[in-house]
């Protein structure tokens, strides 16, 4: 089972971990702890 | 005929289960006080088990089974996690993604054939909830109010770390949140693991160390490591952080930042942990006033209700009552997971039943006592089985008895009624003493809790008294709030300094009239008592308040560090003949240490209990 695991790790998620890195398109990157609002929905006031 | 639900949260942090009927929480408990192991995580059995014998039911008659979290989704979060570690993810992945693959995506089929092997009959299959929705559940239902904003603040739970609900009679309704990995929970436990605690239960250490330190680090928390919206939304910057890749909660980033390595647990505590101490609670505290401030301008409510890991953080519960934001504050005992179990049944229930308290005034939560309880007779065939020497008074002579005792100087373990559901004793198990005695917080720390002589006490003091003594804006019934001891009782020393003395020197000073429980920044925990939610404890605070004038006592859990809280009798006398306690109470029967046969216990029950 670890074997499995470290093998879909390598394949699979080092690229996806790298692409996501080299576009900052992650909630982990810089791009996003910049953004304006951290909230999931548009923070909307007022009655809904 | 009535309507059973039943909440389980287990396999994570601090398992429990609750039992609900017809919308009326009847029975819950901690699997840890069962086990007698800290936090347990493991199925509880034993906590359903009692459920169901308190209400007098097998599993054929409940009508649901809730899990307090959604597997699927939390697996779609620990791949996401994976996918963002890196590299350095590969060792945690290969540790932790075989469980999941073998049972944990499958957590419900799992629930199920562990309620089936309790042999208590067929349970309806369980279903899932979702962990915040769990939460606020558990902060808004049984509140006392009929419509409030909901805030629920942790670690973690599938995605959501922090969510706003609005709350509208038997309606609970999303509002906005914010996902992984941005975390009040997850900030807060980084540094309490840089600072060399436990993460997940040494966070009560953290706080506890930040009044001794100056928050000198907190301009560089807000430059660097999080980043506040005037929206109330923040972000941490991963940068520094490691805890998604599985294996450290800080990275070297971190550690540079800090100038130092993470402290190792055995070495001295240093001023500088104090600061960073002060410096992360005064960003908590700022980034919760700003999430109470969005939810209340989301909602339109002037009333707010909390639950989560972080809504135990007790310093900043009170700065938010007093900070004019919202009106009234009402915060879930069980705020951490255990309460998911609690709220997940909740909101099965109310959809059908209501919300029955509302009609009688109060809160929905007996006063969180919901655990098991122990007659006076079962008491006394336990005490007659061991041969113990007791005293058994009526009710009108036992209140003086003890209050005497107290009076004296005595610490008293006091065991009444059932058990507390969530992490504070609230005087159904708990250890008392005389709050203007000197000695008491060294003596009760050093020969009874076996723990650092830092660690304050919390004064549990009676309602109709409270303005006195504290800077309270309401009710605390649940010792969740800290306050600031009234002008009135600082002593001179204090009141000249015109602030509070600070520095780990300062431990041993007596601040205020009541020394035991006043802590180095003139605040205390402060639990307000009345006939309602504690009737036994309250009356014991009304002898004691005739006997000495003073209406308040010292109130700390009823076990030695590193031990769950006591259950049973059992527990109870176990505790008392290891440590420094003089009298134990055990329902109506009175027990004088002296007057016991000797106690021989194979081994050394410090060996047997782990440093927390
Ligand atoms: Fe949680």
């Amino acid at each position: 089972m670890r074997f499995v695991a470290s093998t879909v790790f390598l394949t699979r998620f080092v690229p996806v971990s790298l692409y996501r890195r080299l576009r900052d398109t992650s909630r982990f990157g810089a791009r996003f702890h910049r953004s304006p609002s951290a909230w999931d929905k548009p923070y909307a006031v007022g009655p809904r | 005929m009535s309507v059973y639900t039943l909440g389980v949260s287990a396999y994570y942090h601090d398992s429990a289960a609750a039992l609900v009927r017809d919308g009326v929480v009847v029975a819950a408990a901690q699997q840890e006080r069962f086990s007698r192991i800290r936090h347990d995580h493991g199925f509880p059995g034993d906590a359903i088990a009692y459920c169901l014998d308190h209400a007098g039911i097998s599993l054929d008659e409940l009508n649901a089974v809730v899990y307090y979290e959604d597997p699927e989704l939390k697996y779609d979060r620990v791949l996401s996690s994976f996918a963002g570690a890196g590299p350095r993810g590969l060792r945690p992945f290969a540790s932790v993604l075989p469980e999941w693959w073998a049972w944990k995506r499958d957590v419900l089929a799992r629930v199920d054939a562990e309620l089936l092997a309790l042999g208590r009959g067929t349970a309806p299959r369980a279903t899932a909830s979702q962990h915040h929705r769990s939460h606020a559940a558990s902060a808004f239902f049984p509140s006392p109010y009929e419509n409030a904003a909901v805030l629920t603040v942790d670690g973690v739970g599938e995605w959501q770390t922090t969510t706003i609900w609005h709350g509208r009679g038997t309606s609970l309704e999303l509002v906005n949140s914010l996902s992984y990995p941005h975390s009040v929970g997850m900030l807060y436990s980084a540094f309490t693991y840089y600072c060399g605690f436990k993460v997940d239960s040494g966070e009560y250490k953290l706080m506890g160390l930040a009044p001794y330190g100056e928050p000198k680090y907190a301009d560089l928390i807000r430059r660097e490591l999080v980043h506040l919206r005037p929206d109330g939304s923040f972000t941490l910057n991963m940068r520094y952080f490691a805890f998604h890749q599985g294996s450290r909660m800080v990275g070297r980033a971190f550690e540079k930042l800090f100038g130092a390595p993470v402290r190792d647990p055995e070495s001295e505590l240093e001023q500088r942990h104090c600061d960073l101490a002060a410096s992360v609670q005064a960003v908590t505290e700022e980034i919760v006033l700003g999430l109470a401030r969005a939810a209340v301008e989301l909602t339109g409510e002037r009333r707010l209700v909390m639950a989560g890991g972080v809504a135990l953080n007790c310093v900043a519960n009170g700065v938010l009552t007093r900070s004019g934001i919202v009106d009234e504050v009402w915060i879930q005992p069980a705020a951490g997971d255990a309460g998911c179990a609690l709220g997940a049944a909740l909101d099965h229930s109310v959809a059908v039943h209501g919300r029955p308290h509302l009609a009688a005034g109060g809160d929905g939560m007996s006063g969180a006592l919901l655990g098991p309880g122990f007659s006076d007779e079962e008491v006394e065939r336990f005490l007659t089985a061991g041969g113990y020497v007791f005293h058994t008074y009526t009710e009108d002579k036992l209140y003086d008895e003890v209050a005497s005792h107290l009076a004296d100087g005595a610490v008293v373990g006091w065991f009444q009624g059932r058990m507390e559901f969530g992490p504070r004793a609230l005087g159904a198990r708990s250890i008392i003493g005389d709050p203007r005695d000197r000695d008491m917080q060294k003596r009760m720390n050093l020969k009874i809790k076996f723990r650092e002589s830092f660690r304050p006490f919390a004064p549990a003091v009676l309602a109709e008294d409270a303005q006195d003594y504290f800077g309270l804006t309401g009710d605390s019934p649940y010792m969740l709030v800290v306050a600031e001891v009234a002008d009135r009782i600082k002593s001179e020393a204090a009141l000249r300094a015109g602030g509070p003395g600070r520095g780990l020197g300062s431990i041993n000073e007596a601040r205020s009239e009541l020394p035991a429980i006043t802590h180095v920044d003139l605040s205390a925990r402060v639990q307000t008592l009345t006939e309602r939610d504690n009737a036994p404890f309250t009356r014991l605070l009304r002898a004691f308040k005739a006997a000495t004038g003073c209406p308040v006592l010292v109130n700390t859990s009823f076990n030695v560090r590193g031990e769950p809280i006591v259950r049973t009798p059992e527990d109870a006398y176990r505790c008392f003949m290891r440590t420094g306690m003089d009298v134990l109470v055990l329902g109506s029967h009175v027990l004088h240490k002296d007057d016991q046969p000797p106690f021989a216990e194979a081994g050394d029950w410090r060996d047997e209990i782990p440093l927390d």
